[in-house]
């Protein structure tokens, strides 16, 4: 059987789109958010995350949790001064996976490469 | 079409990356006003040794440097420490680092060598090196300031990345 266009070959040998490879648990809007601003940082004031993305506390919290169950960020208490201040950082586990997931928008975005003509 | 919407999905990803990547810079020590401070304050210390010429002592022009420079680094350390973002790198102390190897040369041979060499410099000549000392970071502190105030596209940036 020849095979010409790829069209006889079976679904699961064809290629996956790069979307399948997209890290789901990053793709969410507020925790893409919170890992966009980390990948620049060693670390980031709670308060300033917060207000920057215009959760209240409960909410980032929980983001910062599933987060930190996956590994991707810490979370560390300590004080300035007397005022008690946390800190939130990007993990070595989560900066490789916001490359990776960074690498894979790029992929998407890329424009599809032409199929040569028959 | 299918693939439409992926592309688009992760093109909005990628932008809110890039707005992230301008906050964080905002915020930290590498949106450019510690350089602008640095510049400025290069050129006050010069003014100000022009200035005591005048009396005739180089006396006061010490005594206004030290306090001058003294205030700006507490400041440099309060600001550090207010600011929400710490980075991993920052660029504003490896251009300082640089620039300092300019202003030993800019200040030896615009002083030192010219005194050695050619006799007493002319009125208002520290003032020019200190412009001449200030301006490099000035430049870099503009454009620091500008590539966090901006993102990729030259799009003025909003003012929360949004979720």
């Amino acid at each position: 059987m020849s095979s010409t266009s790829g069209r006889d070959e079976p679904r699961d040998a064809q290629p996956r789109h790069p979307r399948a490879q997209l890290n789901e648990a990053i793709h969410q809007p507020v925790r893409l958010s919170i890992l966009a601003l980390l990948a620049h940082a060693t670390r980031i004031d709670f308060a300033f995350l917060r207000d920057q993305l215009d959760l209240k506390d409960s909410n980032l919290s929980q983001h910062l949790s599933a987060l930190e169950a996956l590994g991707y960020v810490t979370v560390e208490k300590g004080y300035v001064g007397k005022r008690p201040r946390t800190w939130v950082s990007l993990s070595p586990a989560g900066r490789a996976a916001f490359d990776e997931y960074v690498r894979v928008l790029r992929r998407i975005v890329e424009p599809p490469p032409e199929t040569p003509a028959q | 079409m299918e693939t439409f919407q992926p592309r688009t999905e992760a093109a909005e990803a990628l932008r809110q990356i890039e707005r992230g990547r301008a906050i964080a810079a905002r915020h930290s020590a590498d949106n450019g006003v510690v350089l602008l401070v640095w510049g400025s304050t290069f050129l006050l210390d010069m003014a100000g040794f022009d200035a005591s010429r005048l009396t005739g002592s180089v006396v006061p022009g010490v005594i206004f440097i030290c306090c001058l420079n003294a205030l700006v680094v507490i400041w440099r350390l309060w600001y550090a420490r207010r600011l929400p973002i710490r980075l991993a790198r920052t660029l504003t102390n490896r251009v300082i680092f640089w620039w300092s190897w300019y202003y030993v040369a800019l200040v030896g041979l615009g002083v030192g060598a010219w005194i050695v060499f050619i006799g007493p410099y002319p009125p208002l000549w520290l003032t020019l090196i200190g412009l001449l000392g200030a301006v490099p970071l000035w430049i870099g502190g503009a454009r620091l300031w500008r590539q966090a105030h901006t993102t990729a596209g030259g799009m003025r940036d909003e003012q929360h990345i949004g979720a």
